[in-house]
Order: structure tokens, then C-alpha cells, then sequence
């Protein structure tokens, strides 16, 4: 767990909002904008926010399944942004993607054969005698039955689906999976089966996981970082658990206060945020967060707050914590 | 597709296969709709293939005994069951022959479209952008023109034959079919399965045509049998105008065209090919409408 | 919307250049010889090649489609080569005929196909529903000229009700216009039968018959009123089609207008007719098309411009 192997400066992708007649771009949603972050080798990463603050963009944008406009993705010290079409494919073997709706992540009309096969044949990683042995090794893998190959993905379960995703991810023998709030359409049993079979396969592959989600009770135990997305900026970053202990950012805060405690007697006081979240193509001057923020000052409404590290490895955006 | 190796043998899937016939056929038992199409579709097709053992006479030979004394058609009878037109030729044989020409226009004709169709709407849809703008701009130049006219005008200048009738329907036919699968693909493009084969490295003819394609095939199978139906319909409409198939060839539609010159006198001459007609489309028809309600989840919950 | 409609304008303006393509690509392709069918079969080889250079049939390809384009544009759509007159004169004097055909076979259809659409979303899967929808279906199969010619022969020949086709006044239209009536009301039973439903399910619907409106009162003053709406823009675009002549029908029934001139025309290589058509034809459609779609998104706000 020292060197980097994914390193990301001031990620933005911004999608042009077209009006008129010509079609002209009259302004930009800024899904993502100047996220900066690395993640070492074995690492897990947890990347928390509301829906809407950019988290499933900024995931898809690492791997350009979105193209990012600007920023740089560095992979084991290479810009993946100029990479080319065939450099592309290949990286396809070392970054993949666990996707959230296991209903709509698995083709309808394909065996799970057929899914699972797709990525052998797509990078030729085996004979075609091999491929239903090495379909079937992970189905093993992931907890399911072998013979589950010949069946269509309407025939299992939500949790089973999801591990067909997660199996579907590694057949290629991926380094790092962007792990697209993988859990948050399960139901609260089944997500900390497929939890453990994630920090499992973690152990076993030695892989490197960006787990987003939007709660951080899913993030805090498969997590050793955390970072927190406000309106598609970063936030807060910490240790998993210096960011639980000591939390600065008050929208963290506000995250922390939303979580239901285990044990009755340590009440914490619930921060409600009020209004809504606003909206990405007209962001607040100062600080995003200054319309919803509690402790909001008047520096907050005109200052965008400078990225502090108030502690060791522990990041914060805002003028009142720094 | 699969290889029947390691720990699943060939008995596996073909048990496997069969009990997924059984329960597509249970499933298609409650729209009856498609039972009788297709019982209709099977029986032309049965006719249309075997039409020289079925017809009783040649199609194309004009009897001596198959006109009155004064010259006229000769009504239903033993030797001619559905009579004679006005050049003594057997009705029978003629519907029974007609059945190749409509069958194969219908359905081949149809099969290009469905070529065309989807090869447009997919580029369209897939790609988006100035590709998709270009594409619907020929498409909707393509339904602007009437249907038939524009059928009228290209076999005018191809000439009138089965082969440019053919050609003219399924070049002319491709606009609808087109838009519904670019509607489809539309929707389909955004779904996570699709950014899952992306994401695996998947080319985008692989993406195009393994991930999506077979998920648009439901809509397109409905669309193509009503397809089948405007098609067999417009070889008849030209036939009947004189500029589709020509005689001696006998096709339902010249063969409603002669009729008109006699029916005052001979309706039979223009009951027979009406009917049949009629039967092939409503069996396409038929076709069409319980495959859509089969494919429809809300029908088969019936009323709300 | 302003903007919606300019560029719905813009779309159809390519759309319209594509057809002036079409057709002239179309008049390219047919074989005959236009000098030498204006000059007729005897002329000698000097004067059908005078004409061709006069008429400039010798020009390279692009540089006719540009003059084609610009007689277009004023209006010139060419000359007959059979009936020696212009095109447009031909098209306008039967316009008129195409108009009054159209509005019979619009009438018949919705006459026959609005109140069955109401009455078998009534009664949607009763018996009654089903023996209609089953009759719908035999409609949309029967292929329109061979029911012209039954039910000329019946109604027309064997019963002298009416003439045996001609342009004429109402006695003449009821033919064609319920032949067309028969095939077509199917159409609108169907969409007005599945919109119903639909709206009978959505939650205002349930609201009113909750609050104790009687069964009639909810049907016609909720549902059919808004299940109207698709029925409607239907409507729309079939008269525009209409409008531009049936062909078939036309020929059945021997009524000269648009559709019967386009089919002479073919039989005869006049085409400057043909094409004259073909192209004002596709030219109303599309005009027609886009004035739906205008009235329609002014009558459903629900629709996104952009």
C-alpha cells in the first residue's frame, strides 16, 4: 500500500446545455468539477455525496465511459486521457466497472454464459474450449452454482445479479474496479453478503476498489479512505476513521448525523439540511455548500474555500474549519 | 454458443432448450390470436410451396371448355370449383399460384426492409449527432412520398416484373421500420448492460449488434408482420393498376384487375383473389397483433 | 417553442430538397426519350436531337437538377408530353376533386370509427369487444379497391343505388368514401379504444369516479375528451395524406383526380406529370405534417422542445 496506482488532478466533465434554434451552448452542468485524488494499490477508496453530486459521473469519467473535459487520469503513472482507441481496449483488462441496478446491468436476452464469456471473447483471453471451464470458475468465485451458466438473468435474485456484475468485472483479471454504489438497490441482508464477498475478493486479487455510495454506513467498514463530493467538488477526504471521529466538513457532519446509531444512549444531535440541493448548471458563488450550510458566514458567500489539509492526510474545503 | 464441456452435457441443454419451448408455447396459448395467424401463414405457406400438386389445371392455359358459347366465364362448377376468368382459365389454379407471388413479394420484400430498417435506425440511434440527423432526414424524404406512388413511379422507371416489383417495395418500404428501431435503441443504449459492454471494451459493431440488436428484435418482429401486410398489399394495388406483375403470371391483384371487365356478369371472377387477399393479410394480421399483445406486459394483465 | 418550430421548419425545408432529389433522380432513370415522345414515333433523328439540345437534356446532370430546381421555384413544374398543357394547370384542376374525395373518406372513417372506439373501450373485454375488435382487424385486411368493386357490384350494379363511379355530387361520394370508411375506421377504433384505457387508469380519472360522478358523466366529460387528443393528431395527418388523392380508390372508382392523373400518367411515360405529383403530393404531406405538429404541441404542453 504505497505507490499510487490511480491518480487523478482536477477532473472536470461538464455537459453543454443547447438551446435555440442553432443549438448553441448557452452554459455547462458542471457534473464534475476539479476533483483531485489518488488511490494506492490494495486501497479502497468510498466516494460519498448526495444523488446528483457527481459521484456515478466522476466513476464513469475514470474509466472514459464518460469523456471527461478536462483534468488528467493518470493509471500506473500513464495519462489514460490520451490514450488511443487500441490503448483504450486494453485498459479495459485492468479497470472495471460494477454497475448499481443488478436488473438493468445484465442483458436480458444473454445466458449468463453468454454474459460471462463476452469479456474472454472481446480480449481473447481463451480458447473457445476454455471458456465455459472459466465461466464457470467464476461463478464459483463469486458464491454462485456452476450450473447457474445456462440460465437468464430474469431467474435470479437481485443479490445473485449482482454477483454475476461482480464476476462479470473480474473475468478479465481487472486491477481496479470502480464499484458504482453496488449495494444500494439490495436489500439491507443481502447487501453485507455481497459487502463481505467484495472485501473477500479484495483480499484474495489484491485488487484496488473507488467504492461510491451514497450513505456512509456502507462506506465506513470496506472503506480506508473516504471522500466526501458536495455538487461535483470535493468536500472532505480522511482516513476512514478520522473522517467517523473527526469529522470537519459540516455537510460530512450533516452525512454523519443521518446514520442510525447502534447504541441508544449515544444520542447524536440529527443535522437536517434544509433546502435542495442546487443546481449543477448555476452553482453558488463562495463555497457550494454556504445555501444549505448551518454555520454559514458571510465569507462563505464569496470565498471559494482553499483545500487545507487541517491534519495528516486529512482534507478539508471550508473557511470555518481550516 | 455454448459448449456442451465440463460439468453440463449435451442432454442438460436439450432438456434445458425443450422445457423453454414448452413454456414459450404455454405462454403463447393464451393469445389465441396467434395460433389462428399462424395456422394461416402455415397453410398459404403449404399452398405457395406446393401449388403445382395442389392446382388442379394449369394456371396459365386457357380452356376450350372454360368459356360459355358466347364466350363468357363459366361459373363454380365440378370440373372448375371456384369457375373460369374471362380467358377459360381455372380460378382455382390461378388463386393457388397467386399465393407464390404474394408470399414471396410479402415476405422477401419485407425482409429488406427489415435490412435496411434496422441498419438505419441502429446507425441512427446508436451514434446520435449529425449521423442520426442525416439518417431521419432521409428517412422522413422517404415517408413524405405516398407509399404506392412512389412504388408506381420507381417500377415506371425499373419496368414492370416480379423482380422490380419485388425490389421497389422492399427499397421504398424501410421508413417506419426504421424509426422504431432508432426509438428503441434510443432507450436501449442507456441501459447499464450496454455501458457494461463498453466498459469490457466491446467494439461498437459488437455493442451494436450482440448487446442491443436482440433486444429490439420484439418490437421489430410485430412491426414486420404488419410489414408483410402493407406489402402484399401493395403487389396487389400495383398489380391491379396494370404496373405490378403482368400477365400471364397470375397474381391476385391482375387477377382482381380482369375481373373487373367481367364480374358484372362473373362476380366469381373477382370473389376468389379478394378473398384470398383478404386471408393472407388478416393472417399476417393476426400475427402481428398477438405477438404485440404477447410482448405487451400490460395486456397480459387484462383490465385494470 | 419558437425555436422548436424554426427548426422544425428548417428540417422540413432539407426534407423538401431531398424530395426535388428524388424526383428528379426518378425522372432521370425512365427510359423514354421525353423529345422523342413529344415529337411522336415518325419525327426524323435531326429534329428529336434539335429538341433534346433545346430542351436541354444534353446538359451534364447536376446543372439540370439546378435549372429543375429553379423552374421549380417559380412555380413551373413542366409540360405535359401527352396533354400539352402545364403540369400545374393538370394538378390544379384536379385538386379540387382529390379534396372532395378525401373529406368523404375522412368523414367515414371517423363517423364509423370514433363511436365504436368509445363503445369497445366501454365494454373493453366483453364479448361484444372482442366480436368488434375481431370485425376491426377483417377491416384493416380488406384490401380497398376489391371492397370498392364488391360493393360496386352490389350496392352500385345489382341494387342501382348508386352511380358506378364518376365524380358527381353526394350520391357519388357515398361509395368510395365508405369503401375507404370500412378499411380505415379500424384505425381509429383501435387508437381511441387503447387511449381511453389508458386514461381510465390515471389517477384523475379514479378521482372523479371517487368522488361520485356517475359512470356517463366520467366517460364523456373526463375520458373521451382527453383520450381525443392522440385521435386527433391522428386525424390530422390521415386528411393530409387523403388529401393527396388514393390512388386505388380513385382508379376504382374512376374518379379524376390526383391519384388517377399520377396512374395515367405512369401508363403513359408522361412523366413530367409524374413527377409534377409525386413531388406536390410529398410537398403537402409534408407542410401538413409539420401544421400538426404545431397545432399539436400548442394543444399538449406536455411535449419537450428541446
Amino acid at each position: 500500500m504505497s505507490d499510487p496506482v490511480l491518480q487523478v488532478n482536477s477532473l472536470a466533465t461538464h455537459f453543454p446545455i443547447r438551446r435555440g434554434v442553432l443549438r448553441r451552448t448557452v452554459g455547462h452542468v458542471r457534473a464534475v468539477d476539479g476533483i483531485s485524488f489518488s488511490v494506492k494499490r490494495g486501497e479502497t477508496l468510498g466516494v460519498v455525496g448526495e444523488s446528483g453530486c457527481g459521484k456515478t459521473t466522476m466513476g464513469r469519467s475514470v474509466l472514459r465511459l464518460i469523456e471527461p473535459t478536462g483534468g488528467d487520469v493518470f493509471y500506473n503513472g500513464r495519462n489514460i486521457l490520451n490514450f488511443s482507441k487500441s490503448e483504450l481496449r486494453n485498459l479495459r483488462r485492468e479497470m472495471q466497472i460494477v454497475f448499481q441496478d443488478p436488473f438493468a446491468s445484465l442483458n436480458p436476452r444473454y445466458r449468463i454464459y453468454q454474459t460471462l464469456s463476452e469479456p474472454l471473447i472481446i480480449h481473447n483471453l481463451c480458447s473457445p474450449s476454455e471458456r465455459m471451464e472459466r465461466v464457470q470458475s467464476l461463478l464459483a468465485r463469486v458464491g454462485l452454482d456452476p450450473d447457474d451458466a445456462r440460465r437468464f438473468p430474469h431467474e435470479f435474485s437481485g443479490g445473485q445479479r449482482q454477483r454475476i456484475g461482480i464476476a462479470r468485472a473480474l473475468a478479465v483479471n481487472p486491477k481496479l474496479l470502480v464499484l458504482d454504489e453496488p449495494v444500494a438497490a439490495l436489500d439491507v441482508s443481502v447487501q453485507s453478503q455481497v459487502l463481505n464477498l467484495l472485501v473477500d475478493l479484495q483480499k484474495e486479487l489484491g485488487l484496488t476498489y473507488i467504492f461510491v455510495a451514497h450513505d456512509l454506513s456502507v462506506v465506513r467498514h470496506i472503506s480506508h479512505r473516504i471522500m466526501v463530493l458536495y455538487l461535483g467538488r470535493m468536500a472532505e477526504i480522511a482516513d476512514a476513521d478520522e473522517l467517523f471521529e473527526n469529522p470537519l466538513h459540516p455537510y460530512t457532519e450533516a452525512l454523519l448525523s443521518a446514520i442510525p446509531m447502534p447504541d441508544p444512549d449515544a444520542r447524536r444531535e440529527r443535522i437536517i439540511l434544509s433546502g435542495d440541493v442546487p443546481n449543477p448548471a448555476n452553482p453558488p458563488k463562495g463555497c457550494v455548500f454556504h445555501t444549505r450550510c448551518p454555520l454559514a458566514q458571510d465569507v462563505c458567500k464569496s470565498r471559494v474555500p482553499e483545500w487545507n489539509e487541517v491534519s495528516p492526510n486529512h482534507f478539508v474545503a471550508c473557511h470555518l474549519r481550516a | 454458443m455454448v459448449n456442451h464441456q465440463t460439468t453440463m452435457s449435451n442432454s442438460d441443454y436439450e432438456m434445458a432448450r425443450r422445457s423453454a419451448l414448452k413454456s414459450v408455447l404455454r405462454h403463447i396459448r393464451h393469445f389465441p390470436m396467434i395460433y389462428v395467424g399462424g395456422l394461416i401463414v402455415l397453410l398459404l405457406a403449404i399452398v405457395a410451396v406446393f401449388a403445382p400438386l395442389l392446382a388442379p389445371h394449369n394456371p396459365n392455359f386457357p380452356f376450350q371448355n372454360g368459356l360459355t358459347l358466347d364466350g363468357s366465364p363459366k361459373p363454380p362448377s365440378h370440373e372448375f370449383p371456384f369457375g373460369t376468368d374471362e380467358n377459360g382459365r381455372d380460378i382455382l389454379s390461378r388463386v393457388i399460384y397467386g399465393t407464390r407471388v404474394s408470399l414471396t413479394v410479402g415476405i422477401v420484400s419485407t425482409i429488406i426492409n427489415l435490412v435496411i430498417g434496422v441498419l438505419v435506425g441502429m446507425l441512427a440511434g446508436y451514434y446520435g449527432r449529425w449521423i442520426d440527423s442525416a439518417l431521419m432526414m432521409v428517412t422522413e424524404t422517404i415517408l413524405a412520398i405516398p407509399f404506392l406512388l412512389f412504388c408506381m413511379a420507381l417500377v415506371a422507371v425499373l419496368g414492370a416484373s416480379f423482380m422490380n416489383v419485388l425490389l421497389a417495395i422492399g427499397l421504398l418500404g424501410w421508413g417506419v421500420m426504421a424509426r422504431i428501431v432508432r426509438g428503441q435503441v434510443l432507450a436501449i443504449k442507456e441501459m447499464e448492460y450496454v455501458q457494461a459492454a463498453r466498459a469490457l471494451g466491446a467494439s461498437h459493431l459488437r455493442i451494436m449488434f450482440r448487446s442491443i440488436l436482440p433486444n429490439v428484435f420484439g418490437p421489430v418482429i410485430v412491426f414486420s408482420m404488419l410489414n408483410v401486410c402493407n406489402n402484399i398489399l401493395a403487389e396487389a394495388g400495383l398489380s391491379y393498376l396494370g404496373i405490378g406483375i403482368q400477365q400471364p403470371t397470375a397474381s391476385w391483384g391482375n387477377m382482381i384487375q380482369e375481373g373487373v371487365n367481367t364480374y358484372q356478369f362473373a362476380p366469381w371472377t373477382l370473389w376468389f383473389p379478394g378473398l384470398a387477399l383478404m386471408i393472407a393479410v388478416l393472417g399476417f394480421n393476426l400475427l402481428g397483433d398477438g405477438f404485440r399483445d404477447w410482448l405487451d406486459p400490460q395486456s397480459r394483465v387484462g383490465t385494470r | 417553442m419558437g425555436a422548436y418550430i424554426v427548426r422544425q421548419l428548417a428540417s422540413k425545408v432539407v426534407v423538401l430538397l431531398g424530395i426535388t432529389i428524388v424526383t428528379f433522380i426518378l425522372i432521370d432513370a425512365i427510359p423514354a426519350d421525353p423529345a422523342r415522345l413529344i415529337l411522336g414515333q415518325h419525327a426524323s433523328e435531326a429534329a428529336v436531337k434539335a429538341l433534346r439540345i433545346q430542351l436541354g437534356l444534353n446538359l451534364p446532370l447536376p446543372i439540370r437538377y439546378l435549372r429543375y430546381l429553379g423552374s421549380l421555384l417559380h412555380g413551373n413544374l413542366g409540360y405535359s408530353y401527352v396533354f400539352n398543357m402545364p403540369v400545374t394547370t393538370m394538378i390544379l384542376q384536379r385538386m379540387g376533386a382529390s379534396a372532395w374525395l378525401a373529406l368523404g373518406c375522412w368523414i367515414a372513417e371517423i363517423i364509423i370509427g370514433i363511436p365504436l372506439g368509445i363503445f369497445t373501450a366501454r365494454r373493453a373485454h366483453g364479448p361484444l369487444d372482442y366480436f368488434i375488435s375481431a370485425l376491426a382487424l377483417v377491416g384493416i385486411s380488406l384490401p380497398v379497391f376489391w371492397l370498392g368493386l364488391i360493393l360496386l357490384y352490389w350496392l352500385g350494379y345489382i341494387h342501382q343505388i348508386f352511380p358506378l363511379g364518376g365524380i358527381g355530387g353526394i350520391r357519388y361520394l357515398v361509395l368510395p368514401a365508405l369503401t375507404y370508411g370500412i378499411t380505415g375506421a379500424a384505425y381509429y377504433q383501435r387508437l381511441l379504444r387503447s387511449s381511453m384505457l389508458e386514461v381510465m387508469g390515471l389517477d384523475y380519472v379514479r378521482t372523479a369516479r371517487a368522488k361520485g360522478a356517475s359512470d356517463n358523466r366520467v366517460v364523456w366529460r373526463h375520458v373521451v375528451r382527453n383520450a381525443l387528443i392522440p385521435v386527433m393528431t391522428y386525424a390530422g395527418i390521415d386528411i393530409g395524406y387523403l388529401m393527396t388523392g388514393v390512388v386505388l380508390i380513385e382508379a376504382t372508382f374512376n374518379w379524376n383526380g390526383l391519384g388517377l392523373m399520377a396512374y395515367t400518367a405512369i401508363s403513359n411515360d408522361d412523366v413530367p406529370v409524374i413527377m409534377g405529383t409525386v413531388l406536390l403530393i410529398a410537398v403537402f404531406v409534408v407542410v401538413f405534417t409539420l401544421l400538426v405538429d404545431i397545432v399539436y404541441s400548442i394543444l399538449d404542453p406536455r411535449i419537450r422542445y428541446d
